[in-house]
């Protein structure tokens, strides 16, 4: 079942003019592998996102699997495939993906940890992000 | 109010590696899980095509043995040498039935038709399937109900299938000239079925895993009648699908075992209906297609079917099938789904579009014994589905209720 979350992430990597969905996508990763290295450090943090790659590749085989990997700018290894795959696949096929491969994550996330923290985690990782979990009534 | 408690960076880097290990921990045992699951859905599938393959090469040797009985004044040995393919062959059935039925539970695709019905002829039935091997065993069987009639909410082959397990079960493991008890207990919303013998009984370690699939029980030196350890799997779904459940006691090895079976009572009263009377099968020759790839099958269903006085011709392919279909005026058309050259559900689609003649009854003949593929047929056009190893009893009856009481046609051609 699709929550707030998951459509407020799905709106964060939509595809939009001259904006890179690969781009937007691994910021998001990063942001989000820092907030949690200080509650599960890396070595938690890899296992659960190469779980998450691995489950969202049934859905979109065209992702790569998490492997050492040519550096990001930021000098990060660990989104390097992500961002090889999704530059090869058109805005809306990398934006699905990208917000599939978030959402597994996510949701994995907070069967572990409970969902009050992960949107704790979520709202601090992604401040500055149009990032908003909140189930809102629809305006009249 | 809320109190800030100091956390130390030496307790802070503690609690960091306690989450790290739990995370790993977590996602390896989502793996494993997943990987249990993906080998269990191998296991059935492989299931699934090995009753397939194995019902195959058993449909003409089925109906090779009827063939026998046919002719079994022609040479005095022959009644005997009958006798043993007969009885392997039904042992094998079984066995292939077993198969099937474990590849059905495990996916699900098992349905019950449920109706208010009595108990008793649940376990009548049960004993009517059961008999022969409680006979062979030379084992009494104690029926103990309760005077009363008592109404369940089921499916009457499928319950009759419950117990007809579990008192074969009690054939096997019980020792010869032993006896066998069932007994019902009514309980306030309930009834407790128990099948109870005093064989090799069941060992504490054993009895948590006793229905599950494939666990085997406590193995008797003379037990000649082997088993897939099926049969107790099939009663928990089974039971579990009405509502009930089921559970073994036992004091140990060699003191027996009782599996009592608790269902719940109807709130419906029995319906007032008589029993359906079958009529005894009146077949008229009928012109008949076989089409059948596999050469024994297509000659000794044609053989057979020759011998009830039909007319039948032998396709073996599906384009071959359906050219004759449509050259030619047929009453019935047994066909195999797995045709080379165009599949089964092809070759009726296109009869359909294509025949001017009036369209033959089109039986399909398949070794999938699965609802899904009986729906597909059915909507690729077959009228009616069955599941070989098919009897030429069964072929009988089902032409004798096609064409009840009627007129031949074959005769006009």
């Amino acid at each position: 079942m699709e929550t707030a979350r998951h459509l407020s992430i799905q709106r964060l990597v939509r595809p939009l003019p001259g904006v890179s969905v690969a781009d937007v996508s691994i910021d998001l990763w990063l942001r989000l592998a820092a907030e949690l290295r200080l509650l599960i450090g890396d070595g938690g943090f890899l296992p659960l996102y190469r779980r998450s790659v691995q489950l969202s590749a049934a859905s979109f085989p065209w992702l790569l699997p998490v492997s050492e990997a040519p550096p990001l700018a930021s000098g990060d290894t660990r989104f390097a495939n992500l961002k090889i795959s999704i530059d090869q696949q058109d805005a809306r096929e990398a934006s699905q993906a990208s917000a599939f491969l978030l959402n597994t994550f996510i949701d994995t996330l907070a069967r572990l940890i409970g969902e009050t923290l992960t949107t704790g985690i979520l709202r601090s990782a992604w401040a500055n992000t149009p990032f908003d979990p909140i189930d809102k009534e629809p305006s009249s | 109010m809320t109190q800030d408690i100091p956390v130390s960076a030496e307790l802070a880097s503690k609690l960091l590696e306690v989450n790290q290990n739990l995370v790993i921990s977590s996602v390896q045992a989502q793996q494993l899980q997943a990987e249990a699951e993906a080998a269990n859905q191998q296991k059935n599938d492989f299931l699934s095509m090995l009753a397939h393959e194995l019902r195959n090469p058993l449909a003409p040797v089925v109906m090779a043995v009827e063939m026998l009985q046919k002719i079994m004044s022609a040479h005095p040995q022959l009644p005997r040498i009958h006798d043993i393919i007969a009885r392997q062959v039904t042992h094998m059935t079984q066995l292939i039935d077993s198969l099937t039925e474990a590849s059905r539970v495990n996916t699900g695709k098992i349905t019950l038709n449920k109706r208010p019905l009595l108990l008793s002829e649940a376990i009548e039935n049960a004993i009517g399937i059961s008999q022969p091997f409680i006979d062979r065993r030379k084992q009494e069987l104690i029926v103990n109900l309760p005077t009363v009639p008592i109404v369940i909410d089921g499916d009457l082959v499928r319950l009759a299938q419950v117990f007809s397990n579990l008192l074969i079960n009690a054939t096997k493991f019980a020792p010869e000239h032993d006896r066998i008890e069932v007994s019902a207990c009514l309980l306030p919303d309930a009834v407790a079925v128990s099948v109870k013998d005093h064989g090799v009984g069941v060992t504490p370690e054993l009895a948590p895993f006793i229905f599950d699939l494939f666990t085997q029980g406590l193995r008797t030196l003379e037990r000649s009648q082997g088993g897939l350890g099926i049969g107790l799997s099939l009663v928990r779904t089974l039971t579990e699908m009405h509502g009930g459940a089921v559970r073994v006691h036992s004091d140990g090895e060699g003191l027996g075992s009782e599996f009592i079976v608790t269902l719940p009572l109807s709130s419906q009263e029995l319906p007032k209906s008589g029993a359906p009377v079958v009529a005894a099968a009146q077949v008229s020759p009928r012109r008949i297609l076989v089409i059948e790839d596999n050469k024994d099958i297509n000659e000794t269903l044609n053989f057979c079917l020759s011998l009830n006085g039909h007319i039948v011709t032998s396709a073996f392919d599906g384009q071959t099938g359906l050219d004759i279909a449509l050259g030619n005026h047929f009453d019935i058309i047994f066909c195999d789904i797995g045709l080379p050259g165009m599949n089964g559900y092809e070759l009726v689609k296109q009869l359909r579009m294509q025949c001017a003649n009036p369209i033959p009854v089109c039986i399909a003949m398949t070794g999938y014994d699965q609802p899904d593929y009986q729906s597909r047929g059915l909507k690729a056009g077959f009228d009616r589905y069955l599941v070989k190893p098919i009897s030429i009893d069964a072929l009988t009856l089902l032409i004798a209720d096609l064409y009840p009481q009627q007129a031949t046609s074959a005769s006009q051609f």
